[in-house]
């Protein structure tokens, strides 16, 4: 993630919570590491709004990496949140110079590169006995 | 020094610089516990001749650890375990009268040691936990470990149905036992499990240290667990200075919080007001309380359990924030909600956390995503109806030791109906927050929604009673006659 990249990230969460906090009596100012679960500033159902919303934008899912409300007390800790899962998925995508396949890891794919080469070779002696018996026939 | 700062050191505002460093001296220590044990003694010895029901060798035991954690902060985590050991010795968590009932039950038993069954029952409670979380930590991967909460309540029944119907004497009275101390601990262990990937082993006695910690809690744990203590612990002197000036003011509040219960109890003893469940027998005998009485009756009932919450809450808060774990409040301005979701979520904030952290977000993250009120509604209703029902039954396992397992889950049903209708107003009341885009007017959060909310949850109360009757025509007919129909 770019240092740009981050900061509209840091924009974007820092609206969403103030929307959420204006909707209250708690007043909205807070600074990236004011505590906003534990301190009781927002509530469970507004952390769970949030969730979804980022659930929606950044595709998270919290029921496959677990959910620890925690990870929303402050802006740090949720910008690190999706960080995480970003990087989680960036892993995922890097594709090897011939990687086909995401889900293969490199040996994987040194693996398949040896499969095919022989099945290469393989091919063409099979190729060169069938040309031979042909002639032979003739 | 200015009219300000003397109004701020006076009314103990946390904001006031001079007295934060007042606090962190020798002086200012030494002042705000003496302070703080001198005001914990009044419950104690009440003028009024009304306990809290504090032990005397409670309150020793607090004012030791708490003299120890505000001079040795260093050694917090250590002190906290000692003081949960002193406090299992001093305050009385388990109610044994199931089993001392059992025993007596069975003739010939009674030289069964009832002490010595309870500290047996307590340590091999404490070394299944302990052994459980290991398991759970190293098999996290694996199927059988996916929801270890969950595989533990289901332990907890099949415990229950063996206790109740498959095995009898000497057998049955220590499984019994077991049953009922494990499930005491039963939420405090699940707080563990919850945050298994983070516990250190080594560091293994520090989770069983809040295990019903010195400070006293409800079977609901006070202040969650271990990973929430962490959080919230004081870290440096200041901030043990404002966590102490914290339990200082809450502590009394809940003084004068106090002195209004008693002013209600008054009432209700000079007019001969009876207890709600006096009121369902005499509706059981057919004595139907005209309207005005029976309003009287569920107003003056809810305001002094209401009152009496709050005290309880906040005396064993204000303790955890003497030691230096500045937790949340437990009950917080009800009164002021305006709406019924957020008046549960003010009234009882660690058993709503409870209710949250257990039910709501496994079902929440679980099922009907592309649904969002659905999502919201199946989510609350599995922890408002559900999960309380689960969680009280397992608060009244005396009854399932009388009566058995199956009768106790089907004399069960009326509090389950109270978790449905409840539940169902309070994901409504979430539907409609999420939906409203501006603040609730101040005219509706003043001067409305303290009768239509507060109203709501004390005719609910009507039903929020376990137990207490067995025919649901007794609770309706007490609704009715306060519609006088």
């Amino acid at each position: 993630m770019t240092i740009i990249e981050r900061k509209i990230l840091i924009e974007d969460i820092r609206n969403k919570i103030k929307t959420l906090l204006d909707r209250t009596e708690e007043g909205t100012t807070f600074s990236d590491n004011d505590s906003l679960v534990i301190s009781g500033r927002l509530s469970s159902l507004q952390v769970i709004e949030l969730s979804a919303e980022l659930e929606n934008k950044y595709g998270l899912d919290f029921n496959k990496h677990g959910f620890n409300q925690y990870d929303f007390d402050t802006v740090n800790s949720l910008v690190s949140l999706i960080e995480k899962h970003k990087k989680g998925i960036e892993t995922q995508k890097i594709p090897s110079s011939d990687n086909k396949n995401p889900n293969h890891t490199k040996a994987d794919n040194v693996m398949m590169n040896i499969i095919k080469r022989i099945v290469f070779i393989l091919k063409v002696i099979k190729d060169f006995y069938t040309k031979k018996k042909t002639r032979n026939c003739n | 020094m200015t009219i300000d700062e003397i109004k701020n050191i006076f009314f103990f505002d946390r904001q006031s610089p001079k007295l934060i460093q007042f606090a962190q001296t020798l002086t200012g220590k030494l002042f705000f516990l003496f302070l703080f044990c001198g005001v914990l003694y009044l419950y104690e010895r009440s003028w009024w001749k009304m306990r809290l029901g504090i032990l005397p060798g409670w309150w020793s035991v607090v004012v030791v650890i708490l003299i120890a954690m505000t001079f040795l902060s260093k050694y917090r985590r250590q002190l906290l375990f000692i003081g949960t050991i002193a406090g299992l010795t001093q305050i009385h968590w388990f109610d044994f009268q199931g089993i001392v009932n059992l025993i007596e039950k069975y003739k010939g038993m009674n030289t069964f040691n009832i002490q010595l069954l309870k500290i047996g029952s307590i340590i091999s409670v404490l070394i299944f936990s302990s052994f459980y979380i290991f398991f759970a930590k190293k098999f996290a991967q694996t199927k059988m470990m996916k929801y270890p909460v969950a595989n533990l309540i289901i332990f907890l029944f099949i415990l229950i149905f063996i206790a109740s119907y498959l095995v009898s004497g000497s057998n049955q009275i220590m499984l019994w036992s077991f049953s009922l101390v494990l499930s005491t601990y039963l939420w405090f262990i699940c707080y563990s499990l919850l945050d298994v990937k983070s516990i250190n082993m080594k560091n293994g006695w520090e989770q069983l240290s809040c295990y019903l910690p010195f400070w006293r809690s409800t079977n609901t744990p006070f202040p969650k667990g271990m990973n929430y203590l962490q959080k919230i612990e004081a870290k440096t002197s200041e901030e043990l200075a404002i966590s102490q000036i914290e339990g200082i003011k809450l502590l009394i509040w809940s003084q004068i919080l106090f002195f209004l219960y008693h002013l209600v109890k008054l009432f209700i003893y000079h007019f001969n007001i009876p207890s709600l469940s006096d009121a369902f027998t005499h509706y059981a005998l057919g004595q139907i309380y005209s309207c005005k009485n029976a309003w009287v009756c569920l107003i003056s009932n809810f305001i002094s359990d209401l009152l009496i919450l709050c005290v309880y809450g906040h005396v064993i808060i204000s303790v955890c924030r003497m030691a230096g774990f500045n937790a949340h409040r437990n009950t917080n301005k009800p009164l002021l909600s305006p709406t019924i979701a957020e008046f549960w979520n003010r009234y009882y904030y660690y058993f709503k956390e409870l209710l949250v952290e257990f039910f709501f977000y496994p079902t929440y993250f679980k099922f009907f995503k592309s649904k969002p009120k659905l999502r919201i509604f199946f989510a609350t209703l599995m922890a408002v109806c559900v999960g309380n029902v689960i969680y009280h039954f397992f608060v009244n396992i005396n009854y399932s030791i009388h009566f058995g397992l199956f009768h106790a889950l089907k004399d069960i049903y009326i509090y389950f109906l109270y978790g449905l209708i409840l539940g169902t107003a309070i994901a409504i009341s979430q539907i409609r927050t999420l939906e409203r885009k501006r603040p609730v007017s101040k005219w509706w959060r003043l001067y409305v929604s303290p009768f239509v909310v507060t109203g709501f949850y004390a005719m609910m109360t009507i039903f929020n009673t376990p137990y207490a009757t067995l025919n649901i025509k007794v609770n309706f007919s007490f609704l009715l006659s306060l519609f006088k129909l």
